[in-house]
């Protein structure tokens, strides 16, 4: 007889990482900082080299553009540290020749992200500059302020889906944002819905989230949601404040055959689950969450292959959430971008990546020439260079194969700039035979 | 780079070049597998990701959901896609919007 996915999920052993008194303290714990940040960095302005034909060949499909870094949150987990905006944001005029060179350059989609995108006043007139080049334009917003007047506004511009950020129950979601914005991501899913724009909903997972994923699919499907990104929470910006709240790596033993048996559940829901690029790697859940690739699973980072990101002020990265200050091609105010796209060398890197670039248990891993290391970002941020990944599903099992597993300690806390990182020590040590955290 | 598909039997991608399981050590039998059809066009994110399911359609040999599980008739079919562009693997970037299919993404020149 045929399990059902719900009896799936409930026969998942979703052990809590975190002790009953570790959750309550760690949702009433004050911010470790107060202060919003302003960036005050100046940016490096590395000279371009002479393109190649592999960068000549090579495009980008998708763009992730933040508009600005303005937000009407301040989430504890946010990368970018947003809620002031940059000092010099572009223009209108800036963006809407931005939209005409992402179209030149081959863009496909474009994904206005922010801080939080609607603050800024235009919102609508790139969505329609978008929409006229042909690109299609989605959008991922918080919805704190994502009423039904700019549901309707969006949908008439053009906008093709939103993706409204939902990180757990209403307990941990106003936790790790503010509160009462759980009741507010609900709502503007329902003023999108109303209004035709196709909802999708993006949730991050950590200590914290990760035993509340059964319940926000409910909710998620419950309110309209066509899909359902996941991903991990990286330790950039304000969540290497907290690293506690972060997954540990062989937290992923425990989350992976949950989210086997959560895909079975958005099959039933008709739900469509899109792991993020950070979450896996090649352990024997891969056919089941990214079977319908093309080659049948993960490959490697996009980062300047596939993606291109953009700040607010114009800064482009193969990534929109890695770190600005290293990888930093340059700005649109300095060179056309099909110009960084193809010589600035920040953005080059992951084309001429080899397994020889590679360090640590990455580099001799099975899966080395095909992964390499997977999420450029997400190794960079804990050690300050990428190349070494403990945040893979393969590595945990492994490792726990041997009997040992890989832990994660902050040694030296983030700075407090937007996309800044701590640095992070890697402990291989013994698993522990009580299965304490 | 070698194709990897999973083990039939305990579901880890393994080289198809591999005579057993480096996971499980149960043998393999990869070798009759067909190539796999590469995109003609360039693909969108969400037409990516649904390349598998469309692909599985197409040959009459897949399921009617997004996801197949259970790997082996459709995944054998498709062949190695290779080059910069067609490098299908990274369809989801972080704090990007989870892609749905887009109107009109029938058509495989808009991808």
């Amino acid at each position: 007889m045929a399990t059902s996915p719900r009896a799936l999920i409930a026969a998942v052993d979703v052990r809590d990482p975190l002790r009953a008194d570790e959750r309550i303290a760690l949702l009433g714990a004050k911010r470790p900082r107060v202060a919003l940040p302003v960036m005050t960095k100046a940016r490096r302005s590395l000279p371009l080299l002479d393109a190649r034909p592999i960068d000549r060949a090579t495009r980008p499909r998708h763009a992730v553009w933040e508009i600005t870094l303005r937000c009407d949150q301040a989430c504890r987990h946010c990368g970018s540290r947003a809620g002031v905006e940059r000092p010099h944001e572009l223009t209108t005029d800036e963006c809407l020749d931005l939209v005409r060179q992402l179209a030149e350059l081959g863009v496909m989609e474009v994904t206005l992200i922010g801080g939080e995108a609607y603050l800024r006043p235009d919102l609508l007139d790139l969505v329609r500059a978008i929409r006229a080049r042909g690109m299609h334009c989605t959008m991922t917003t918080g919805g704190r302020g994502l009423d039904r007047e700019l549901a309707r506004g969006l949908a008439s511009a053009g906008l093709g889906s939103a993706s409204v950020s939902i990180d757990g129950a209403e307990p941990t979601h106003d936790r790790l944002r503010s509160p009462g914005s759980h009741r507010d991501a609900l709502a503007a899913m329902t003023a999108l819905r109303d209004a035709g724009v196709r909802v999708t909903v993006n949730t991050q997972i950590n200590r914290l989230s990760l035993p509340d994923l059964p319940a926000i699919l409910e909710t998620l499907a419950a309110h309209g949601a066509e899909a359902w990104q996941i991903m991990l929470t990286v330790a950039m910006g304000r969540a290497a404040d907290e690293p506690d709240v972060l997954l540990q790596p062989y937290d992923l033993l425990a989350l992976f055959p949950l989210l086997d048996a959560l895909a079975a559940r958005c099959d039933e829901l008709g739900v469509r689950l899109y792991p993020g690029n950070n979450l896996g790697y090649f352990g024997p859940y891969e056919h089941r969450l990214r079977g319908t690739l093309p080659r049948g699973h993960h490959g490697s980072c996009g980062a300047g292959r596939t993606t291109l990101g953009i700040e607010s002020d114009g800064l482009v990265k193969g990534c929109p959430s890695l770190p600005s200050d290293a990888w930093g091609g340059g700005t649109i105010r300095d060179h056309a971008l099909a110009d960084l796209w193809e010589r600035a060398a920040a953005l080059r890197y992951t084309r001429d990546r080899t397994v020889d670039d590679l360090g640590g248990f990455c580099r001799t891993c099975y899966y080395a020439d095909t992964c390499r290391a997977g999420c450029t970002w997400t190794a960079s941020v804990l050690f300050g260079r990428p190349g070494d990944n403990p945040y893979c599903h393969h590595r945990a099992l492994e490792r726990d194969r041997e009997g040992l597993r890989e832990r994660l300690v902050l040694r030296a806390p983030a700075p407090g700039e937007p996309f800044d990182h701590g640095m992070f020590e890697l402990i291989v040590e013994p698993v522990p035979r009580t299965g304490a955290s | 780079m070698t194709r990897l598909e999973p083990c039939p039997h305990c579901h880890r991608h393994v080289k198809i070049t591999e005579p057993a399981c480096p996971f499980c050590a149960r043998a393999l039998a990869f070798a009759d597998l067909a190539p796999r059809p590469a995109p003609r066009v360039r693909l969108g994110r969400a037409a990516t990701f649904a390349f598998g399911a469309i692909a599985a359609a197409q040959s009459g040999c897949g399921t009617d959901t997004p996801r197949k599980p259970d790997a082996a008739p459709a995944d054998a079919s498709r062949d190695a896609n290779t080059g910069p562009d067609a490098d299908g693997d990274a369809a989801v970037p972080i704090y990007a919007a989870a892609p749905t299919t887009p109107p009109n993404a029938g058509d495989p020149s808009r991808g």
